[in-house]
């Protein structure tokens, strides 16, 4: 049942006992960090200082272990440890992971796209609010999850994030339910669309805290379908077959919860993780917000707007670059052993990176010369302030990852007030150029995504990043 | 008196092994008042077991969890602490030393504030780095040690450190460390700041444990973490004002490791006679019992085996194991039953489960057994001698010395001497009786909790200066 390393050192015939026990110890000595450690090895092993004596002539265990590494040396260099291979997943399963994660990121926005004309006539609280909401709380709500899920480990985790994400989205809902009221909402109406919308958040998010993309984004192919058909006029029964497909989806996404209880870990305080988590929800509530005035002004418009193809095709490009960055980076620091060459290798993979996190800012600046310049591309201004906002949105995930939420919030919430500030302080500019807004956006895209490019760099760049 | 009893993953949140000394020594020494410091992973819910009325304070100092950083920069003595670490000499040491110290005056609470984590947030990655580069520079034997190896260690060694911010309560005359290691490092840093006496107890030898549980990880990460645990456990030791081993056995390990002889002084470990009466008979068959968890280090294969060689001889020989199988043992569990079986020895292997208390499980047996290939001062032998129980040990640890000539001792992992030993004694039950009586008699002069209680009462009063045997 276990190794029994003593017995067989006392089969009779043994000329050379400690010769013998060498060699059994030779794997054992080619991991040992010194002497004690085998010497810890023979009396885990029952020899002790009587043992040593009398069936190795050595006085001591330690002098017996010393004669097992000399001998072990003597016999030859002893065995190199083979390199330790962290098993990981391969380039397919982590494209087709990265895939799926981005599929989730885009749920809420694209369903939501789809379901766009059973919205018409709603107050803009009850879209463009909720839209908000949901994408700052869910992003926020995401980090107190993984702070959870680290906390209680691997077994119980699951169950822990599922449960404060679960009882944290409803607590949100109800509180934005008062504010509606409080607003004057009328209707059943305007309180299901805003609760679809939080669901549909609290979905994505549940389902990427706890690793369950796969299950939870198999369950959204429904809420597509009706999606679609709501999109393409079907009307109430498509929108019945939404809010069913919802609830069925958010019992998948929520299963966790329902596991057996864990043991609760006590918390000091949530002090710091709450000061965090609400500024990755400054984050999300800014990339909504710039969302809104750039693609189409207003969630409740009657179309899905074209403007959404760029984030919709770029999301899990700018995924896949980073977790392509991750995982050189890891395999540097797997197999070197210097500062200095790391620091070589990272300024390679960092260049790479930033040439890819370019594409998005340059092609939109290029739509946008050209547009200038009177060319007629398709989709023109509006294009290139999409694309700009899809190398934004790249920037501001690099910096959230890499422990820059505080750059990141400034990065989007600069152009989205500078853009809503002009155009409600100055509607006059507004009558005269109908364009400018577009304009306007495009600039101050512009004007946010060159220096982010250039802060992202130096994030990318920065060994400390990494620890 | 106040002492700090400091543990790290034992008493008061878990039962049994040390704890149970815990528990005998806190409430046993009633005029002693306790500031119990644990040393545990994450916040605990509640204590596993009621506290005394004389303990004052219970202190987790969890090592695990939400990291405070230091405000001030600790590159300079995490650097110490890394070069120190990885070197042989004594020099070394005291450059160990002196980036612990600093590290512990970096985490000193403030006034009405919590201590701190001094290497949180420090570039600990990189400083070892470079301290292991300068070190195989100058003939220091060490593997290669990649970036990646050095993320893990430093994140293993940041948490390690973490106990430098537990606050000993002020007033209190000794920090008792119920084990080198982790929690010497909090004597160690109340000795710093306030002077306070340092008494280390050692049950195992934490070092030799730590060299044994490090398997599973790279050789650089491996080799960093043993040689910060080495240095740590040289330093406590040599600042140690008394150490107190429950064994000769472990104190090898200390006086190895640079504690002065003179410091050391032994206290085996301590039965209540009236909670272990003499048996008032024994069973009419031949049964070996034995008490203890169903574990690898238990060794309780050989055991098994062992039966077979017995029953050459004693064909009617028996096995009562009684104890219970602990989560993630179960295949060794299920490997024993398979031994027994290839054995034909099925059905004369009774699993006996968990028992309220050994006694029960030593009235089924002629005579006790313990086969483990790793022991300190095991409660069951000196349990089994008190009630007047003949013993067959190995020769592991403190076992031995607490047996005596008092009981058979044979070498472990060697099932033909133990099933030999066992069938002597089963035949000849007059040498049976006699080395119960003998076991009997020397448990209740050398191995009482009253005796084990007075030698920490003595203790206690000679570094803290109050005269606590006369009180």
């Amino acid at each position: 049942v276990t190794d029994l390393l003593v017995p067989a050192q006392r089969r009779p015939g043994s000329a050379d006992p400690v010769a013998a026990l060498a060699a059994r110890m030779r794997d054992a000595c080619a991991t040992a960090v010194d002497v004690d450690e085998v010497a810890a090895i023979l009396e885990a092993s029952g020899i002790n200082d009587r043992i040593a004596a009398a069936e190795y002539g050595a006085p001591t265990v330690f002098a017996l272990a010393q004669h097992v590494v000399a001998r072990t040396h003597a016999d030859g260099p002893p065995p190199v440890e083979p390199a330790v291979v962290v098993a990981g997943p391969g380039a397919r399963r982590v494209v087709v992971d990265t895939l799926v994660r981005s599929a989730i990121y885009l749920a809420p926005l694209g369903i939501g796209a789809g379901a766009a004309p059973e919205l018409r006539g709603l107050p803009a609280l009850v879209t463009t609010g909720t839209l908000l909401l949901g994408w700052g709380g869910g992003q926020a709500l995401a980090y107190l999850g993984y702070r959870t899920l680290s906390e209680h480990g691997a077994e119980h985790g699951q169950v822990a994030a599922a449960r404060l994400l679960g009882t944290a989205f409803a607590g949100l809902t109800l509180a934005w339910f008062g504010v509606l009221a409080v607003a004057g909402v009328p209707g059943p109406r305007g309180y299901a669309v805003a609760a679809a919308q939080l669901a549909l958040f609290a979905v994505a998010t549940v389902a990427l805290v706890t690793n369950r993309e796969r299950p939870v984004l198999t369950w959204t192919v429904p809420c597509w379908l009706a999606a679609g058909g709501i999109a393409l006029g079907l009307g109430w029964p498509a929108a019945v077959g939404l809010l069913a497909a919802l609830g069925v989806l958010v019992a998948v996404a929520f299963r966790p919860a329902a596991r057996t209880a864990p043991a609760p870990v006590r918390r000091r305080t949530w002090q710091a993780d709450l000061c965090r988590a609400l500024l990755f929800g400054v984050v999300g509530t800014g990339q909504a917000a710039l969302l809104m005035l750039v693609v189409s002004g207003d969630a409740s418009s009657p179309r899905v707007p074209p403007e959404l193809v760029p984030l919709l095709i770029a999301v899990p490009l700018i995924e896949l670059t980073l977790v392509w960055h991750q995982r050189r980076v890891a395999a540097a620091r797997a197999v070197l052993a210097s500062r200095a060459a790391f620091d070589r290798r990272l300024a390679r993979v960092t260049a790479g990176t930033v040439a890819a996190l370019a594409v998005p800012v340059g092609a939109g600046a290029g739509i946008a010369v050209a547009t200038w310049f009177g060319a007629r591309p398709p989709g023109g201004q509006a294009l290139a302030a999409a694309t700009l906002l899809t190398g934004v949105f790249a920037l501001c995930l690099v910096l959230a990852a890499y422990r820059r939420a505080g750059t990141a919030a400034i990065l989007v919430w600069w152009p989205a007030l500078l853009v809503a500030g002009v155009t409600s302080w100055a509607p006059a500019l507004v009558r005269v150029a109908p364009q400018f807004p577009q304009t306007l956006a495009v600039a101050t895209l512009l004007g946010a995504s060159l220096p982010g490019l250039v802060v992202a760099a130096f994030v990318l760049r920065d060994p400390e990043s990494y620890r | 008196v106040r002492v700090a009893l400091v543990n790290e993953g034992t008493y008061p949140y878990v039962t049994g092994g040390v704890s149970t000394w815990c528990n005998q020594l806190v409430a046993g020494l009633s005029d002693v008042d306790w500031e119990l410091m644990a040393i545990v992973g994450t916040e605990p819910d509640r204590p596993a077991m009621p506290l005394p009325d004389n303990v004052r304070t219970l202190t987790a100092v969890p090592i695990w969890g939400a990291a405070r950083p230091v405000r001030a920069r600790a590159d300079r003595a995490a650097a110490r602490l890394c070069r120190g670490m990885l070197g042989e000499t004594s020099a070394d040491l005291v450059v160990f030393a002196e980036g612990l110290r600093g590290l512990a005056e970096l985490a000193q609470p403030w006034p009405r504030q919590r201590g701190r984590h001094p290497l949180a947030g420090a570039p600990l990655a990189d400083l070892l780095v470079d301290a292991w580069a300068v070190a195989r520079a100058q003939g220091v034997r060490l593997p290669r040690l990649t970036l990646r190896d050095a993320d893990e260690a430093a994140d293993l060694i940041e948490h390690a450190v973490r106990p430098l911010a537990a606050t000993v309560p002020s007033g209190v005359d000794v920090v008792h460390a119920n084990a080198n290691g982790l929690s010497s490092m909090v004597a160690l840093a109340a000795k710093w700041r306030t002077g306070v006496p340092f008494l280390m107890t050692e049950h195992g030898v934490y070092l030799r444990e730590r060299y044994l549980a490090a398997s599973g990880q790279s050789l650089g990460v491996k080799t960093a973490l043993l040689r910060f645990h080495r240095a740590l456990a040289r330093l406590a030791y040599r600042e140690a004002d008394a150490i107190t081993p429950v064994s000769g056995f472990n104190s090898r390990w200390a006086v190895r490791h640079g504690a002065d002889p003179a410091k050391i002084s032994v206290i085996g470990n301590g039965v209540d006679p009236a909670r272990f009466p003499p048996l008032p008979g024994e069973p009419a068959e031949p049964v070996i019992s034995w008490v203890g968890r169903i574990d690898p280090l238990k060794d309780v294969e050989t055991l098994i085996r062992a039966l077979a060689v017995t029953r050459e001889r004693v064909p009617g020989a028996r096995l009562h194991l009684a104890g219970p199988v602990p989560v993630g043992n179960e295949a060794y569990a299920e490997g024993c039953r398979a031994v027994a079986e290839e054995l034909g020895l099925t059905g004369a292997v009774t699993w006996a489960g968990p028992v309220a208390s050994s006694r029960e499980a030593f009235a089924a047996g002629q005579l006790a057994a313990l086969s483990s290939i790793s022991e300190g001062m095991p409660y069951t032998v000196l349990e089994a001698m008190m009630c007047g129980r003949a013993t067959v040990s190995t020769d592991v640890g403190g076992v031995a010395e607490a047996v005596g000539d008092a009981g058979l001792v044979v070498p472990p992992r060697d099932p033909v001497a133990f099933g030999q030993a066992c069938a002597e004694l089963l035949l000849d039950a007059s040498r049976r009786q006699t080395l119960a009586r003998r076991g009997q008699e020397r448990a209740q002069a050398e191995f009482t909790l009253e005796r084990c209680l007075s030698a920490y009462r003595r203790c206690y009063s000679r570094l803290s200066a109050v005269d606590l045997v006369a009180a």
